[in-house]
């Protein structure tokens, strides 16, 4: 009887345990982040705090406008200086413009100026209306990253328009080193979720983890997968940054051969062991499009590739196709080898 | 050996811990709201009608509650992102206003998704 009455409390006992992962939340990044750990360690809060720190001084490294590191070494490559630049700021750098050449340009981390004539880089401007015309096309070509000169004696850049704009990129970076952070503590099962994008490690205590990726158009989550962990999942969305002007949606996606808002995707969700290589692809294959992504994919290297359009029709990779679930009534889809 | 009382005693237990176990598992419904601000973070009880509202760099945010879900009603941020986003009613949903450094987001019973990518 006692044996019965122990597994009545035990079953109560597990009822007001929390099941799922611990979960902690804070301001970094310049968005909203939520770290989740599964069965955490006695000394997880500690590793947490370094976590925050981490992602804190990463964004204060990245910023492009305003204050932080790279806005004071673009201001000093716009004005023809040749600058000794950090160390983490050149790794960074030098793996961005290698990413942008593999991408053939679309992802471009040197548009800044652009970016700026949009008004995108400020979050907290009120845009109404595009640029005139007149304006975008005086950036046009815009500089690419092979303006940017690394030499013994430190960097330089050939074109006075060029500003580094690492909004597609940073979190990557700074995702990557999280990861790195918290394997080194013993944290190996969590999920850092850097508003949409995160990286994954491990597993969710008996289970994978499930993660849903959001309808571009609808509130809510369309499609639905599981990750065993030691992989990022990355979407570039129309609906993330966005003013309307006369009916039209011009979002913060900005596509350098046009200087106009990419406009052949709704959303492109990418899924990579490295975090800053998924940042990098899903900002060039959202602004390759329907169609087109599918070549950059292969020049990236990325096999998990979902396009979504705003009509509701959905291009993936054979590799990502077969591990997502979708919720409800099933796009049309089309699978596209690279 | 068992007995026609701890046969009795047996029923009660299971159907007291499935009522238990109904009453807090809270499966698909939340149970409370997380409200962060700056610098501090508070939880309450998401079932019942009120307003809170949390102070942030820029001014105060409301928070509406209302049986079971919530929304940001009203910042002072310039672009009201927040606000547009409407009502928070699963576990997991959260809406944050960057500007003000307010989070909120909807905690307690399963969430159907660890993450969502977005």
């Amino acid at each position: 009887m006692k044996r019965f009455l122990l597994a009545a409390v035990l079953l109560l006992a597990a009822c007001t345990q929390p099941a799922g992962p611990e979960r902690v939340s804070f301001f970094a990044l310049g968005t909203l982040v939520e770290v989740s750990v599964a069965e955490p360690p006695a000394h997880a809060a500690e590793a947490l705090a370094e976590l925050e720190a981490l992602l804190l001084a990463e964004e204060r490294r990245w910023q492009a406008f305003g204050e932080g590191e790279l806005a004071r070494l673009n201001e000093r490559l716009a004005a023809g200086e040749t600058v000794t630049v950090p160390a983490e700021l050149r790794e960074g750098i030098l793996l961005a413009a290698e990413l942008s050449r593999r991408s053939q340009g679309l992802f471009n981390p040197a548009i800044g100026r652009l970016v700026m004539l949009w008004g995108f880089h400020d979050s907290e401007a009120m845009v109404t209306s595009p640029p005139a015309a007149a304006e975008i096309d005086a950036l046009l070509p815009p500089p690419g990253m092979d303006a940017l000169v690394f030499g013994a004696d430190g960097m330089q850049s050939r074109d006075p328009r060029l500003w580094l704009d690492m909004g597609a990129f940073a979190k990557g970076l700074a995702l990557r080193k999280a990861a790195a952070l918290l394997q080194e503590r013993g944290l190996g099962n969590a999920i850092i979720n850097a508003s949409g994008d995160m990286v994954i490690l491990g597993r969710a205590r008996d289970r994978d983890w499930r993660i849903g990726i959001r309808h571009p158009r609808e509130p809510g989550v369309f499609a639905a997968l599981t990750s065993a962990g030691n992989e990022s999942v990355f979407t570039s969305g129309d609906y993330e940054r966005f003013f309307e002007y006369e009916g039209r949606r011009f979002h913060h996606l900005l596509d350098p051969r046009t200087g106009h808002p990419a406009d052949n995707a709704a959303s492109v969700t990418v899924i990579t062991e490295d975090a800053a290589l998924a940042d990098a692809a899903s900002t060039a294959l959202f602004v390759a499009g329907r169609g087109r992504w599918a070549e950059v994919a292969r020049d990236l290297g990325v096999r998990f590739v979902m396009l979504a359009t705003a009509n509701g029709a959905v291009e993936m990779t054979p590799e990502m196709a077969e591990r997502v679930e979708f919720l409800g009534e099933p796009p049309p889809v089309t699978v596209v080898t690279p | 050996m068992i007995r026609a009382g701890d046969v009795l005693l047996i029923a009660l237990g299971v159907l007291v811990v499935s009522l238990l176990a109904t009453l807090l598992w809270q499966d698909g419904e939340a149970a409370f709201i997380e409200i962060r601000g700056e610098d501090a973070s508070l939880r309450h009880r998401v079932d019942e009608r009120r307003e809170l509202r949390v102070a942030g760099p820029l001014g105060e945010t409301v928070v509406e509650l209302d049986k079971g879900r919530a929304r940001i009603v009203s910042s002072p941020c310039s672009r009201k992102l927040c606000v547009r986003q409407g009502w928070l009613e699963a576990p997991g949903d959260a809406a944050a206003c960057l500007p003000n450094r307010v989070s909120v987001a909807l905690i307690g019973g399963e969430r159907e998704f660890d993450a969502i990518s977005f």
